[in-house]
């Protein structure tokens, strides 16, 4: 599974994907006149043009910015981006995503697509049955699916995006502060990310409200209606 | 009967009625009407689990109501070798005391703007100071404090609270109020990580005393806090404290160094300025989410200008105890 994140750039290229941070290997995957696929590894300070799709291999992570935008892409990743339209392609794996300045951009896996108004960090999760599980760290704005009702960002909230068209599924409150701890995309690369301190407002205000723990954890959506839970013991209140 | 003792018997007699005059400092007198300056986290280790990419999700459940009530009760027994702010040592009465606070609050829902989320709070407690040591029992006392406190966590990691907060001591022995405030202040705090089990903690506050205290002008033992006026405590403080927590799993080791800054304006206090400085210790055994047990200790020293008043109001003094809380 990988991981996607966005988040504020200085860099001044307003159209392609500076790589700014690249650890273990991913290809691009450019295309030739003849449309033949031709992959070349990543370096950082390459770009990344629209269309172009990346892979990121095994325990790979890489990060890619422009002015208002940076995006990190986790181990085992497949993504590509359209400027014209701001679509971000998240084919497999995840990603964290901050957005500096509202915005209106469209989120797609192999089946789903969600589009976000607003200014945001948040986290990418690609499920087996094809859609994708959306994570606001902090931000305001507004989720909105193919069909359905559109939702508010809601710090901590993960939310399923499941079909085509697309609709929002099952939502579930998730404990900001162990997911912050043990997130490769926040913790794994060596600059930290500019919306770092609304993330632990964010942190705070969840402990303000804080009840109590399930012990299990999320797993993967191998099918719109199943939802993997591992338990590891009893709940614990607060 | 011997002479002897009808002079002893007409002392111990006459001992609570003098004491009432030497009443405790209450300038520098413990009152629970501070209201909680963070939120902390009950959480040990059990988010220490292996990175993934995205995260490890967690499911939790937040609380359905805008209200969140707490209350508790602290125990303290502790020596104080200064119990009344004497300047001589030769005034010096050591004993022991003990400390019973009830308190009860509530945090309302909090509002989030974009850097900050600020948390309206609610609070009392009432709390009775024994001295144990024979002779000074009339002077024990019960405070009664409440407190309205506005909390702003800013993105900054500062926080930053404003509030107003009223304290008032009655005496035991005669049921009679002999001091109360109202303490509108400000403060703000900053704590950030020194290594990954030391926390730093930097805090500083002002605010105006507006009190009444005893003006009865009783003649006390050694003069020095017999109130003649009833603002004559009234002052403006600044407070500024660093501390350290050192964590080990369940005990928590907190150092703390304070400096507190006062001025007078009314009567023999005009013009009166003072410039106190504590060290403190505390040791805390976390018990259960719910239970802690104490150790502490401190010195005190106060400098004094003394204002229009020829009294001296240095003092300095030293405690130690043990709390359950």
């Amino acid at each position: 599974m990988g991981a996607l994140l966005f988040s504020e750039s200085n860099k001044d290229n307003n159209s392609s994907l500076f790589c700014s941070y690249s650890f273990g290997n991913s290809w691009i995957i450019e295309k030739t006149k003849e449309g033949k696929s031709v992959p070349l590894q990543l370096e950082e300070n390459s770009t990344l043009n629209p269309n172009t799709a990346i892979h990121s291999k095994e325990g790979a992570l890489c990060q890619f910015e422009k002015t208002g935008q940076i995006i990190r892409l986790g181990a085992k990743s497949i993504f590509e981006y359209n400027n014209t339209e701001k679509i971000l392609t998240l084919s497999r794996g995840s990603m964290l995503i901050y957005q500096k300045e509202i915005s209106d951009i469209t989120i797609r896996s192999d089946f789903s697509t969600l589009r976000i108004m607003g200014r945001f960090t948040a986290i990418v999760d690609c499920t087996s049955n094809g859609g994708f599980k959306f994570i606001p760290l902090e931000g305001k704005g507004q989720i909105i699916p193919e069909r359905g009702d559109s939702k508010d960002i809601y710090r901590g909230r993960l939310t399923m995006v499941l079909g085509s068209p697309s609709k929002l599924g099952n939502a579930y409150d998730i404990d900001l502060l162990l997911l912050l701890k043990s997130s490769r995309l926040i913790n794994s690369f060596p600059t930290p990310l500019p919306s770092m301190k609304r993330i632990s407002l964010s942190i705070y205000a969840q402990q303000l409200r804080l009840k109590g723990k399930f012990n299990a954890l999320i797993g993967d959506a191998p099918t719109d209606d199943n939802l993997q839970m591992w338990a590891f013991g009893e709940e614990e209140s607060k | 009967m011997n002479m002897k003792l009808l002079k002893f018997a007409a002392l111990f007699s006459t001992l609570p009625t003098l004491m009432f005059g030497q009443q405790p400092d209450a300038t520098v007198t413990e009152r629970n009407n501070q209201p909680p300056t963070a939120v902390t986290s009950g959480e040990k280790n059990n988010a220490n689990v292996d990175a993934s990419d995205a995260g490890a999700q967690r499911p939790i459940f937040l609380k359905t109501t805008n209200i969140s009530p707490f209350a508790g009760l602290d125990s303290k027994y502790l020596y104080r070798n200064n119990p009344l702010s004497a300047a001589d040592k030769l005034d010096f009465i050591e004993t022991a005391m003990w400390m019973n606070t009830a308190y009860a609050g509530a945090s309302f829902e909090a509002v989030e703007i974009d850097d900050a989320v600020i948390t309206p709070y609610l609070g009392a407690s009432y709390t009775t100071t024994e001295y144990l040591e024979s002779g000074l029992d009339g002077l024990d006392f019960a405070s009664t404090s409440a407190y309205a406190m506005l909390l702003a966590q800013h993105s900054s990691g500062w926080t930053f609270r404003a509030g107003i907060s009223y304290a008032m001591d009655k005496s035991k022995s005669t049921k009679e109020e002999t001091y109360k405030e109202f303490y509108p202040y400000i403060g703000a705090m900053k704590s950030y990580a020194v290594s990954d089990t030391v926390l730093g903690i930097f805090d500083i506050s002002g605010g105006q005393h507006r009190s009444e205290s005893d003006a009865s002008g009783i003649p006390s033992l050694n003069s020095t806090n017999s109130y003649s006026g009833s603002k004559e405590l009234q002052n403006l403080d600044v407070i500024a404290g660093y501390s350290l927590r050192f964590v080990y799993d369940n005990i928590v080791v907190s150092p703390r160094y304070g400096l507190v800054y006062k001025r007078y304006f009314y009567g023999s206090n005009e013009d009166r300025k003072d410039f106190l400085q504590t060290v403190n210790l505390k040791i805390d055994y976390i018990v259960n989410e719910n239970m802690n047990v104490s150790l502490f200790g401190g010195y005190s020293n106060r400098d004094s200008s003394s204002g229009n008043s020829s009294a001296d109001y240095d003092f300095n003094s030293a405690d130690g105890g043990i709390a359950l809380g």
